[in-house]
């Protein structure tokens, strides 16, 4: 019967698919133990579950790429000024068109310093949002602000009037959104059901409903994936990629995300003050062995730089130092360990792919060269307090996300982020200067000497260049995991067989 | 009534040591700002949210203010949820309960039905079984049988869900992993008593009256048992709530175990004091309910 | 002695006893170093399986560690958090049950409160809380376990001094002008010495269970330290690919647990059962 439509619709050709009707349920297993949907939390993976419902003004596709979302199109004005125009005939899930004075509202209690939101940073220097028309918007940055449409990518625009009549804190309980789908039903820790919005912008969602259940422990995940439970999961623990491999109706997608996995030093103390000491540690490591055992292959070494090969002023003169544990061992009977001096390595564990695995591996790799280490796996609060209280060494391993922009990354290593133990005036310099000029050209040499910079001073080892691997159903179509690890569902189709 | 007043009044006293031990641990040891907020917060944002938990206070007056606020039955906002800490623990609450109640059942009910059998056929086969049985259940990692019970009922043959609280068949395997943990102390204790009083003078003596072996078993030695049990009852509760977190993180079963122990990883103060009242109001009632019903049942507590 | 309370007695010993010695002379039952890392030999299977090879016998685990010299070391940690742990429950409950029980009045009063209120804390969420904020070091893993488990000795002791108070030859001997302290331990102690060795003996078991559900939950002793717990643990994120990691070393806790439990449970069998039920109330 199902077949038999199908033949029919496959007849009708282009009409058909233009009036194709949502159908099916879609199930994915989410890695994260996900809080809340509100999109003023501070957990990046929350965008996950809140970008179902609402919407940027400028999107990331899957490969960190910006695309126009509620937005059409955007324009520097003036050095301070840009001009966004908006998408005509977008509709709220409640009927009430969208316009101007929605972003006005959403941007100005984002940037009030009364409120706490999450990405607030990301769109730092706006400093005044003017309605030209119901579709046209301006934005009034202090300084020039290159980063204004990346960074607009992370906030989702929330309708004026829920916000009103409801409260900034109580709008969430009753989402209203432009997005590919409605709000459904969100049960914390359990899962978040939303229905397909026929009458979506971008064309209607190929699935009529999705169910994003958290399931945070790997096998478990993989299980459910096994079991038909869920047609896709995120992030397959590597080691479990085989048992997913084997089945003939399931398959495994990855890409290269733009975040860095990175193991940073203390360098204020003894001895790793010394870049020698540093540098010794960083070919004690053989990356592309752990590269190969740790993750499948998948992802990549980074190339001896902070940034991915796929984000905005990565330096391709640079290149990964090679493994030379002989070399290690003589630069480090130079330096002279400090007697009594343990190395520890803190992680986190679950946070990046293979993150435990891999400290302890590197550890394995430094005590072979005569630098006996331990990793001490810490929960996410006592990392923070570590990092508050600059205790945070001897090394860390730590993941940043540039989301496709060295920016986004670098600022770990300034002095202006208050978290860096590494200083040093002209990375500090370069830094402030691309964040200030529209020049694509001259952001990009910043960059590149900064990279450099950072290759000669070694302030940390850089590891990979992690990858988003997702277990999926062969039934799902048009559809791979994204760069940013974001769920985008609205083109994806679900296939009876 | 005496009895029963002076147990009530001293209710709040382990809820007030908890408070108080969670709330300073987890203050001390943590710091909530950075998780809520992010890593890349705007000063501004820190300082209002400091003021706003009163983070510069010393831990006690912290403290004090939690206290005067919870009198008030406030116990504060989730810092991770948005949402007042009661209304989220409890939103877990009906999990957490169900999986507790069908774990019991199965691990009570059938841990008694197997004691009363290996009672009845003392040293004889059906014993020795369940008494290798049990000895071996209760010597399991509760989390390793939930995992080989997914894989056998779930991967291999299919039956059942692997994970989620969705519908009868998701609860069977979580139940079933609860229960195991549970039912081998309840078989051994209905077991021992059932033998206990089997001995004891007034079966023998009904024994000897003519009254059959299952008689005896069914009118004076079970009976028998039923303190025992209850007494036992209450002493599992904490190690069962244990086993519902164990249980929940396998299974990924929303309750409020799996919950708790993700708020201790976020610093969310009001979310885990909260929890781990529900859990031990919970236990002090129980236990309160246990030593009521041991009262009535033998009238010598009472006069103490 | 009936048969079956022979049997698990010898069973009972001889897995304790066996595991006992592979923990005191692991270094020589080894046949590898248990921390040493060969990421090209990862996760090959036991002998008794297809590519499985004599070199390492119960296989290897993710780091290329060799699981049978992992599994042999992890015993020593396993019995020695066990028995640790077990020891400061034990001494600390049954002084304050001695205590509370000798003494009386308003210091039983305090005591007995205290033991009932702890009680009402579910135990292994305060090792979570405890474990998660201070890390799993293993002072602190055998402190946390340990203090878990006081009251039930404190409950215990009381009552039994509380009875064992009242004999003759105790109110004989406080007559004669013996001092508290040499009656709780030369007359009440010694008395009581068989009951608490039962319960002492299952706590083991209890500990080490415990042990292995905070590993469980990656509140364990921080890796790569070779506990049965944490080797369970990481085999289970392996399960579906290296099945023999997780099993074995579930397999090792559950003999271990085993023999506990039967020596336990035969001892408590071989003393008169009333006593021990009725001080347990």
């Amino acid at each position: 019967m199902m077949r038999r439509l199908l033949l029919a619709c496959a007849l009708c050709g282009l009409a058909a698919t233009a009036q194709a009707q949502p159908r099916g349920t879609l199930t994915v297993g989410a890695a994260v133990f996900t809080d809340n949907i509100s999109p003023a939390a501070a957990g990046y993976n929350t965008l996950s579950l809140s970008y179902q419902v609402w919407e940027p003004l400028v999107a990331r596709d899957a490969s960190d790429a910006l695309v126009p979302a509620l937005a059409t199109s955007w324009e520097v004005v003036s050095p301070t000024r840009w001009r966004f125009r908006l998408r005509p005939n977008v509709r709220w899930h409640d009927g009430t068109p969208f316009t101007a004075e929605d972003v006005r509202y959403t941007l100005a209690y984002v940037i009030s310093p009364q409120t706490v939101y999450g990405r607030k940073t990301r769109i730092a220097g706006l400093t005044a949002i003017e309605v030209v028309d119901p579709l046209t918007v301006d934005l009034v940055t202090e300084g020039p602000a290159p980063l204004l449409a990346r960074g607009l990518a992370d906030i989702a625009i929330e309708q004026k009037a829920l916000g009103e009549r409801v409260g900034q804190a109580n709008a969430i309980r009753t989402p209203i959104g432009t997005g590919p789908f409605r709000h459904a039903e969100w049960v914390p820790a359990s899962h978040f059901d939303v229905t397909a919005n026929s009458d979506y912008w971008g064309g209607a969602p190929r699935v009529a409903r999705v169910r994003i259940r958290m399931i945070p422990e790997g096998s478990t995940r993989v299980a459910s994936l096994l079991a038909g439970e869920t047609q896709i999961i995120e992030e397959v623990p590597v080691d479990l990629i085989p048992s997913v491999r084997a089945r003939r109706n399931l398959a495994v997608d990855a890409v290269e995300s733009s975040v860095s996995l990175v193991m940073s030093f203390d360098t204020t103390r003894p001895p790793f003050n010394d870049v020698r000491a540093r540098r010794a540690v960083d070919m004690a490591i053989d990356k592309p062995l752990l590269h190969r055992q740790m993750l499948d292959g998948f992802g990549s070494v980074l190339d001896g730089q902070l940034v991915t090969r796929n984000t905005f002023g990565h330096n391709p003169n640079l290149q990964n130092r090679p493994f030379d544990p002989a070399g290690a061992r003589a630069l480090l009977r130079e330096v002279g360990i400090p007697a009594g001096f343990t190395n520890r390595i803190n992680t986190l564990s679950g946070r990046y792919l293979s993150d435990v695995d891999i400290a302890s591996a590197v550890a394995g790799m430094l005590d072979a060269v005569g630098l006996p280490t331990a990793v001490n796996v810490v929960e996410g609060a006592v990392m923070n307090r570590m990092e508050r209280a600059r205790e945070q060494g001897p090394m860390w391993q730590v993941g940043w996300f540039s989301v496709g922009d060295a920016d986004f990354n670098t600022v770990w290593y300034t002095e202006a982020s208050r978290r860096s133990y590494w200083v040093n005036a002209e990375y500090d310099r370069l830094w402030r200067e691309a964040r200030s000029t529209l020049d694509e050209g001259a952001r990009r040499a910043a960059y590149h000497r900064m990279m450099e910079i950072m290759q000669e001073e070694q302030p940390a080892i850089f590891l990979f260049g992690l990858p988003r691997v997702a277990g999926r159903s062969t039934r799902v179509v048009n559809w791979r995991p994204a760069a940013d690890s974001l769920l985008r569902l609205n083109t994806l189709e679900l296939r009876d067989r | 009534m005496r009895y029963l007043l002076r147990r009530l009044l001293l209710v709040p006293v382990p809820l007030l040591l908890v408070m108080g031990f969670v709330f300073i641990v987890l203050r001390v040891s943590g710091d909530p700002v950075a998780i809520y907020l992010g890593t890349d917060a705007t000063p501004e944002m820190e300082a209002l949210l400091r003021a706003e938990l009163r983070l510069d206070d010393p831990v006690l007056v912290q403290f004090w203010h939690f206290l005067l606020d919870v009198l008030q039955g406030d116990f504060g906002n989730s810092l991770q949820f948005r949402a007042p800490a009661l209304e989220v623990v409890m939103a877990r609450l009906p999990g957490t309960l169900e999986l507790l109640g069908l774990g019991l059942a199965l691990g009570l009910g059938l841990g008694v039905l197997g004691g009363i059998a290996a009672a009845a056929f003392r040293d004889r086969l059906p014993d020795m079984a369940l008494t290798v049985i049990s000895v071996i259940g209760q010597s399991m990692p509760s989390f390793w049988l939930g995992i080989l019970l997914i894989q056998l009922f779930a991967l291999d043959l299919g039956w059942l869900p692997t994970s989620g609280r969705d519908g009868w068949e998701s609860a069977v395997l979580p139940a079933l992993t609860l229960g195991a943990f549970l039912l081998p102390n309840f078989l051994m204790v209905t077991r021992a008593s059932v033998l206990e009083s089997m001995n004891e003078q007034f079966v023998a003596s009904a024994r000897a009256r003519g009254a059959g072996t299952t008689r005896a078993l069914c009118f004076h030695a079970v009976p028998n048992a039923v303190n025992p049990v209850i007494s036992l009852l209450g002493l599992q509760l904490g190690r069962m709530m244990g086993g519902a977190v164990v249980t929940e993180t396998v299974f990924a079963w929303p309750g409020v175990g799996r919950l708790m122990v993700a708020s201790i990883g976020q610093r969310d103060v009001p979310v885990v004091i909260v929890a781990v009242l529900v859990v031990a109001v919970t236990i002090v009632l129980a236990n309160l309910l246990v030593d009521l019903v041991q009262a009535a049942l033998d009238p010598r507590i009472r006069a103490d | 002695m009936r048969a079956g309370l022979r049997l698990r007695v010898w069973l009972g010993a001889l897995l304790v006893g066996g595991l006992v010695l592979v923990a005191i002379f692991a270094p020589l039952l080894a046949p590898h170093d248990p921390y040493a890392q060969n990421l090209m030999m990862r996760l090959r299977p036991p002998v008794w399986a297809d590519r499985g090879s004599w070199t390492h016998i119960l296989g290897t685990d993710n780091f290329g560690r060799d699981l049978l010299s992992r599994l042999i070391y992890g015993s020593r940690l396993s019995i020695t958090v066990g028995l640790a742990a077990m020891v400061i429950a034990l001494v600390l409950g049954t002084t304050l049950g001695l205590v509370a029980g000798y003494v009386g009045g308003r210091v039983e009063h305090v005591i007995m409160r205290l033991a009932e209120a702890y009680q009402a804390l579910p135990e292994i969420l305060m090792a979570i809380v405890v474990v998660a904020v201070f890390g799993g070091g293993l002072t602190v893993l055998i402190l946390v376990l340990g203090l878990a488990g006081w009251e039930t000795y404190t409950r215990l002791a009381f009552n039994l001094t509380r009875s064992l108070r009242a004999r003759a030859y105790v109110e004989a001997a406080v007559a004669g002008g013996a001092g508290a302290g040499y009656v709780m331990w030369r007359h009440i102690l010694p008395q009581m010495a068989p009951v608490l060795t039962v319960v002492a003996t299952l706590q083991v078991a209890q500990i080490i269970l415990q042990e292995t559900a905070l590993s469980f939950l990656g509140l364990g002793l921080p890796p790569p330290t070779a506990t049965w717990g944490n080797i369970l643990a990481e085999g289970r994120d392996r399960l579906l690919v290296a099945p023999w990691i997780a099993n074995l070393a579930g397999l090792s806790i559950v003999l271990l647990v085993l023999g506990i439990n039967l020596l336990g449970g035969a001892l408590r069998d071989m003393l008169d059962p009333q006593r021990l039920s009725r001080a347990a109330r």
